[in-house]
């Protein structure tokens, strides 16, 4: 049982790695921040997979609620602060620059 | 009974796996924006789910007060990210749809449909009321621009 566990925590860490590559190209401000609000998520299912390979999941559970909790306001904050101040590519976007 | 509960918690977690693999390559390799936030949401979203309820399986798999309890903790997990992450998903989308950002089409060459968000146009300063004033002539003005061409 444990075995299967520390597979499925390496398997869950391991494809994190291509989500890590979308927040380093990703085009938009957006892209990034979706990638950050899964790996959130992920690190809240991992931290309860850590605490059943460490005997002491009354206490990881916890963890994994403030976790998910935070996670969860940051991405509000980020799309409301994204929704109305800058547009997305960080520049005027290429659409205006075709219709101007 | 504690083989079975085991082997349930373990066919929960790597299906779950399966779901996050779904997840991960689509964000990695489909082409768009709104695409990619289509992989994101749902693979997300069921892959949390089904593991946390194999979590779930596995600490109930020796039955006490404590594990019930703790059990109970991790549903409760697994219902606050099926509640916050289609939530969050979806005003993620909103934003990047104010913001513009162009959605993949099949005539790619100079195909960027004009979809509308208020940020398309140009118009940073002013409240949104002037903005949507001045959105609709400028939607005109490109349309019979299109039609003259």
């Amino acid at each position: 049982m444990e075995i299967a566990l520390m597979v499925a925590g390496i398997c869950l860490f391991l494809m994190m790695i291509p989500i890590m590559c979308r927040i380093i190209i990703g085009p938009t401000a957006i892209d990034r921040i979706v990638a950050v609000n899964v790996i959130g998520t992920k690190t809240a299912v991992l931290l309860i997979i850590i605490g059943a390979l460490f005997d002491n999941v009354s206490m990881f559970v916890d963890f994994a609620i403030a976790y998910a909790a935070l996670n969860f306001l940051g991405s509000l904050a980020a799309s409301r602060y994204f929704n109305r101040t800058r547009p997305a590519y960080g520049k005027r976007s290429s659409m205006e620059v075709k219709g101007s | 009974m504690d083989e079975i509960l085991n082997g349930l918690s373990i066919i929960l977690i790597f299906s779950g796996l399966i779901f996050f693999m779904g997840a991960s390559v689509g964000l990695m390799r489909f082409p768009d924006f709104y695409t990619r936030m289509h992989a994101a949401g749902k693979g997300d979203t069921l892959s949390t789910i089904l593991i946390t309820a194999g979590m779930a399986v596995q600490v109930l798999s020796h039955f006490d007060v404590v594990s019930l309890f703790v059990a109970i903790k991790i549903i409760a997990i697994a219902v606050l990210i099926m509640l916050t992450s289609p939530t969050s998903t979806h005003l993620l989308m909103k934003a990047g749809y104010d913001d513009g950002i162009d959605p993949v089409t099949s005539s790619d060459k100079d195909g960027i449909i004009d979809l509308g968000g208020p940020f398309i146009k140009g118009s940073q300063s002013g409240d949104s009321e002037s903005k949507v004033k001045k959105k609709i002539p400028s939607k005109k003005k490109s349309a019979a621009r299109r039609n003259s061409v």
